[in-house]
């Protein structure tokens, strides 16, 4: 990844474009993390596509790549969620079409919407693209211990649901 | 919500690949195809804005039959002639070649003069098969720019040719791992090393194309504002100011290109087709700095963070970063917009230097960010200034 980075900073569009690939599930995993829908999903991608591309001149670390990536996402994703400021409740979202979406990912949207809006995104950092809690810290700029305390917190509701279910 | 998961559970869902979506590949593709056809636009501004004077049509007609025709091409020399056929090309464009100095070894001066190919000299060597050319130079106090041509005797490896291949770029690359050395003779400080090994860099890039399967023509650029080198003591030095006149020293040990699908998935090292050989070269740099504009403008704010000197060449400018002490430079980035506010772009790869080549920067806007800002807001830019830890603006017209 590290050759790719460096030529794309040199400019070279394929380059670049294989390096959104490789990245863009990560990508789509994130922005899920934020949205209910697909449509500001899109916008935040493209976004930071755009923005990445205009950007990557000035990446002085290229081994940091994804995370600096990830980082321009999650701006992103936070100026469509104020523009907008959508919020929709469980009620208000529309059915998931389990034949055409498939269990596994009705799960990854279930599990997100049953954790605290605060933790749904550390636990996607956390537990989907594996980031530890002191890289987290990093991205999101808040304290490690606050991290902790998120994932921690949103545990202990998924547990409380359960029991309560 | 049906059941307590476990940790490798959480790890499964959350981080599963989710399924496609229209709408989502959708707008990446847009995005893609925006990317595809701005960066064209992009080089191909520098194109449009080129005055075309009956001598440069007709180089480019002589360029675009000596293609089609390389035997004929071998017959006309390109040497005197790389700096007009690539520096609009190449991501540090300018117009070098209005000012460049041919390079001669001594008694080889008239055919320099004469732009005939040189016979083997200071300034061209034959190794591994590929004669390594410098035939010009330009030289201010902030970059030293040299044209160069390798000719292959039995042709460049095909992987050569096709490493670009598809990619909507003006020119090429080709990589290489050398040693530099500056010897300033007598002044301070004397003689600098610029080697990897010893953490120091050297070029290690020539932008350029490949005029037919057995010469490659490009621009080498040597940075120079930002000169840091190994001194005879072995110690790090960052002269502040350079002599106008000093001995520019080039080892070359290979040239290669990288091959991007080896790159792109594998964690393997990158598979590299290699030219290995040793071109050692001597080249005496004269920095015009006729053009040159030096502002002192050691301006902070009251966290220590500000700009000191501004250097604007005719094809650059650099701004010399202020930050408290104890702090790493590398944590804050310096940026800039011109005389209309629009953001100056980075010379090529090389970040804090800016490009100026055709901009209107009488005046320039400078800003200092911290690098998460600056990595968070680099695609909006007037979002970025406003969020910027310091702000000036400096003339820079004569």
């Amino acid at each position: 990844m590290r050759t790719l980075v460096k030529q794309a900073q040199h400019r070279n569009p394929e380059a670049f474009i294989r390096l959104m690939e490789e990245n863009r599930q990560a990508m789509q995993r994130v922005a899920f993390g934020f949205f209910r829908n697909e449509e500001d999903v899109a916008d935040a991608i493209q976004d930071t596509i755009l923005d990445a591309w205009e950007g990557i001149g000035g990446l002085k670390k290229p081994d940091y790549f994804k995370t600096w990536l990830i980082r321009i996402l999650i701006n992103n994703c936070n100026k469509i969620f104020n523009h907008n400021k959508k919020s929709c409740s469980a009620s208000e979202l529309p059915e998931i079409e389990k034949e055409e979406a498939g269990n596994s990912y009705v799960e990854f949207r279930e599990l997100l919407l049953a954790l605290p809006a605060e933790s749904r995104l550390i636990f996607q950092l956390y537990y989907g693209e594996q980031y530890t809690t002191r890289e987290i810290s990093d991205i999101l700029h808040m304290k490690e211990s606050t991290v902790k305390s998120r994932l921690h917190r949103g545990k202990e509701l998924l547990r409380t649901q359960l029991q309560d279910a | 919500m049906k059941k307590m998961y476990s940790e490798q559970e959480l790890k499964n869902i959350l981080g599963q690949n989710l399924p496609e979506s229209d709408l989502i590949d959708q707008k990446i593709q847009e995005a893609y195809t925006m990317i595809r056809e701005t960066t064209p636009k992009r080089k191909n501004l520098h194109h449009m804005r080129i005055t075309i004077t009956a001598v440069a049509a007709a180089l480019v007609l002589c360029f675009i039959f000596c293609t089609a025709n390389p035997a004929l091409a071998a017959q006309i020399p390109i040497i005197g002639r790389i700096f007009q056929l690539e520096e609009q090309k190449v991501s540090y464009p300018g117009d070098y070649s209005t000012k460049s100095k041919p390079l001669a070894s001594p008694g080889t001066e008239a055919a320099a003069a004469e732009n005939q190919v040189p016979e083997e000299s200071l300034y061209c060597q034959t190794s591994g098969g590929v004669t390594f050319s410098i035939s010009e130079s330009y030289a201010d106090s902030m970059s030293l720019y040299l044209a160069v041509s390798l000719e292959a005797e039995d042709g460049f490896p095909q992987t050569f040719l096709d490493v670009n291949e598809g990619w909507d770029l003006s020119y090429q690359v080709l990589e290489m791992d050398t040693v530099a050395t500056a010897d300033f003779g007598e002044a301070a400080p004397g003689r600098l090393t610029f080697d990897p090994a010893l953490g120091v860099e050297s070029p290690f890039i020539i932008e350029g194309n490949f005029l037919d399967s057995a010469t490659f023509a490009g621009i080498i650029r040597v940075d120079l504002a930002n000169l840091a080198g190994i001194d005879q003591a072995g110690n790090l030095q960052r002269p502040d100011l350079l002599p106008g006149h000093f001995t520019y020293g080039l080892k070359i040990s290979d040239i290669y290109v990288i091959k991007p699908e080896s790159a792109a998935y594998t964690n393997d090292p990158v598979q590299l087709e290699k030219i290995s050989g040793n071109w050692d070269f001597s080249i005496d740099v004269t920095a015009n700095d006729s053009e040159v504009i030096t502002k002192e403008m050691n301006l902070a704010n009251e966290n220590g963070i500000g700009i000191g000197t501004v250097r604007r060449s005719p094809y650059e400018i650099t701004a010399d970063l202020i930050c408290p002490e104890g702090e790493s430079a590398g944590d804050y980035v310096v940026v800039m917009a011109d005389a209309r506010g629009q953001k100056l772009e980075s010379r090529g790869p090389i970040v804090g230097t800016y490009s100026v080549w055709q901009r209107d920067v009488s005046k320039v806007t400078i800003a200092v960010c911290d690098e998460e800002t600056y990595m968070n807001y680099k695609g909006d830019f007037d979002s970025l200034l406003s969020k910027a830890l310091f702000q000036t603006e400096v003339e820079l017209s004569r």
